[in-house]
């Protein structure tokens, strides 16, 4: 039974009232304030997903669905993902993080940074590597991968870890099968493997969240 | 035959300065951000949903007790209180929380 000491704001509680309210307090919190791994992985799963399929199709053979589709086409295929996911990136970010300050806002702020400078770098390195389509995709890939490494061996993830040490090995792979399979297998397996990650992400923020009632 | 009730031992002392359902909820709120973490007075609010006042109220006493800190600066020309939990108000909620689990078990 709850006890009035003074008023409303100085309500006090039982020890078992006050147990629940805390319980309920920190799931709330934590659902409000959390970041959605899950999100950033399904997200970003979608847009290779679509992206690497459409360039399979297109590219694949000369009598390939979407052979018709012109180098622009495949460019602006691939701006359009990568904007997208990028934007739905960017307002998961801000709804979690509005009216929030300190280290963890500035360790998103510099990681942010990160993965722009590591782009903006990359864009101008593949022009003067005078690439193939597919090495360019390669190229890409295996500075995502290592982004992927370097976050989740900073911050103790072993999902990112894995996914960043998966992406790395099919990069390899998918190099290794040709032009004719690159972008099938990224489609695939390297998508696949980013919608998998969104479930487990999921999966775990379901148990630590557990729903009401 | 019903099931006769656990047997609690004796009531653990509670920080009073936190055991009142408001200040609890504040302190809980505080204590689910990492450290070095701040959440904007505003922020807090729609957290908890509270009015300013109320709030306002129990912030200043669970600053007072040396719980939470209250940093103010401008964000362009609109002032912004941040409001966080010390280390010392961490070790006190978490006290507390510990003392209520094994109370009841």
């Amino acid at each position: 039974m709850t006890t009035d000491n003074r008023d409303a704001g100085e309500l006090t509680l039982t020890p078992a009232e006050s147990l629940a309210l805390i319980e309920n307090t920190l799931r709330e919190t934590r659902r409000a304030l959390g970041f959605s791994d899950w999100l950033f992985y399904f997200v970003w799963g979608v847009a290779w997903a679509v992206a690497f399929t459409a360039t399979h199709l297109a590219r694949a053979s000369d009598s390939a669905p979407l052979a018709g589709l012109s180098d622009v086409g495949v460019g602006l295929l691939w701006i359009g993902c990568i904007a997208a996911a990028v934007v739905a990136t960017g307002v998961v970010v801000a709804r979690t993080s509005h009216g929030m300050a300190g280290t963890t806002v500035r360790i998103g702020r510099r990681l942010a940074l990160a993965w722009a400078a590591a782009f903006a770098a990359a864009g101008p390195l593949v022009g003067l590597l005078d690439l193939e389509d597919h090495e360019i995709g390669a190229f890409f890939v295996f500075v995502v991968a290592l982004l992927y490494v370097g976050q989740g061996a900073a911050f103790l993830d072993d999902l990112q870890l894995g996914v960043g040490v998966w992406l790395l090995a099919l990069d390899v792979v998918a190099l290794a099968a040709g032009p004719e399979w690159f972008n099938l297998v990224l489609a695939v397996l390297g998508a696949g493997a980013l919608v998998t990650a969104a479930a487990v992400a999921r999966r775990t923020q379901q148990r630590v969240l557990p729903s009401d009632g | 035959m019903a099931e006769a009730p656990p047997t609690l031992g004796a009531l653990p002392e509670l920080d009073p300065v936190i055991h009142a359902q408001a200040r609890l909820r504040v302190m809980t709120t505080l204590s689910a951000i990492a450290a070095g973490d701040k959440l904007a007075f505003p922020r807090l609010q729609e957290l908890l949903d509270m009015t300013p006042g109320n709030l306002s109220a129990h912030v200043r006493r669970l600053e007072d007790a040396g719980y939470v800190t209250v940093e103010k600066s401008y964000r362009g020309r609109t002032p912004v209180s941040w409001v966080s939990i010390t280390r010392r108000g961490r070790r006190a909620f978490e006290a507390y929380h510990e003392a209520l689990r094994a109370y009841l078990g």
